[in-house]
């Protein structure tokens, strides 16, 4: 953004430069693997969760542009976004893999006792992730220079009540995309962790832009 | 006493995994870097409408190439297909960094092209500003590209070297240090 928009042409020119060499280097060493089957075979299955992510990641884009509205240039938010966005992501990340693996050694089922530790499995990192949610508030008024105790409290609730919408949610749907995944056939590398962290990161906006607006 | 015992079990059960998540999201803690690095170039943001439009879904983007690239070595480790070493490896290695070259670019022009659709509408963007979103769509891209990919291979070995087991430790570490270098790239070209 810098050299883009820098004041003389230079910087324009540059970036167009690193996107020219970018694209001839990708051009050839795409027409090195274009005859391999497992490459082809990774480019469509990847295709189709492009074009979801893309769609949902954008969709993400619209919420945190509005959230940059709301919050104006205050730097707590923008300090926490990145941690927050990944750490629901890799709550998901953890329910799925640990959902597929279940699958594929057939321990998932109905059984009180199995339904109990699972429970458990996805208890544990939720909880993680508040104790998390907490320790970034804590580090972002710090660095962010949030001095009120209102401000700080306020502060710490929006992104708990972030949390909560965040990973009941991401939760849920993780468990369903490895459980349809794992139904269809489909390789769980090119499914299961793309989709999962673009729903995460859509979802962990939309959760901070409603905490915001309730609080 | 059979559900004293239960309980305990239970308790000790959720103890150990309540650690282990724990540790693996703690990774996230350096979030907060490329947080800092976004919210130190705030100004820079304010240059055009659509560039807080377009961080999430290159950071996601960026995550999910590095996802599938991450799984796909680990997975080629564990199975022999590939070397530990970073010159003269298997055929196999150079199709898997082939392919995620080419998703790179494929990914880079979609984002591209989505984001200057929903800005058009939402924003009421021009053609400058679609030739500007795709070039540092790109630029941003092509670079992270150039030393995330090379620092993803670098844990993978590591990881594996040590023992550890590569699924586990590799997208953690590399989706975080992806994230920071992803922003410092985005900010500054």
């Amino acid at each position: 953004m810098k050299l883009y928009f820098a004041t003389t042409l230079f910087g324009t020119y540059t970036v167009w430069i690193i996107c020219l060499i970018f694209f001839v280097l990708a051009l050839y060493f795409s027409f090195q693997v274009l005859r391999e089957r497992e490459a082809l075979k990774t480019v469509r299955e990847f295709s189709l969760t492009l074009i979801l992510v893309v769609f949902i990641v954008t969709i993400t884009g619209t919420f945190f542009e509005k959230i940059s509205h709301i919050i104006g240039l205050k730097p707590e938010i923008y300090l926490v976004y990145p941690a927050l966005i990944d750490t629901v992501g890799d709550v998901g990340s953890i329910i799925g893999s640990t959902t597929t693996t279940k699958l594929a050694l057939g321990s998932l089922n109905a059984l009180p006792n199995t339904v109990q530790r699972y429970l458990i499995e996805i208890s544990s990192p939720w909880i993680a992730s508040i104790t998390l949610f907490i320790l970034y508030s804590i580090i972002s008024s710090f660095i962010g220079g949030i001095n009120a105790e209102t401000h700080f409290i306020r502060f710490v609730s929006q992104l708990l009540i972030t949390n909560v919408l965040a990973v009941s949610l991401i939760t849920s749907l993780s468990f369903l995309i490895a459980v349809l995944t794992y139904k269809r056939g489909w390789d769980p590398d090119n499914f299961v962790i793309p989709l999962e962290s673009a729903l995460a990161d859509g979802i962990t906006t939309i959760s901070l832009l409603i905490a915001l607006m309730i609080l | 006493m059979s559900t004293l015992s239960s309980f305990s079990l239970m308790g000790s059960n959720f103890v150990k995994k309540y650690g282990q998540s724990l540790l693996s999201l703690s990774f996230n803690l350096f979030g907060i870097l490329a947080g800092t690095l976004l919210a130190l170039n705030l100004n820079v943001l304010s240059l055009a409408e659509w560039s807080f439009m377009l961080f999430p879904g290159i950071l996601s983007v960026r995550g999910s190439i590095g996802g599938v690239l991450s799984a796909r070595l680990s997975t080629a480790l564990q199975l022999g297909t590939i070397r530990v070493s970073f010159l003269k490896n298997t055929r196999r290695f150079h199709i898997i960094i082939c392919t995620i070259v080419l998703l790179t670019l494929e990914s880079s022009l979609v984002l591209g092209v989505f984001s200057s659709f929903f800005t058009t509408i939402f924003l009421n963007t021009s053609f400058n500003d679609f030739l500007a979103i795709q070039s540092v769509i790109t630029a941003t891209m092509g670079l992270s590209l150039l030393l995330i990919s090379p620092l993803t291979y670098a844990i993978s070995i590591m990881s594996f070297k040590q023992g550890l087991n590569p699924d586990v430790v590799t997208y953690p570490i590399i989706s975080t240090v992806a994230d920071v270098l992803v922003t410092l790239f985005y900010v500054f070209f």
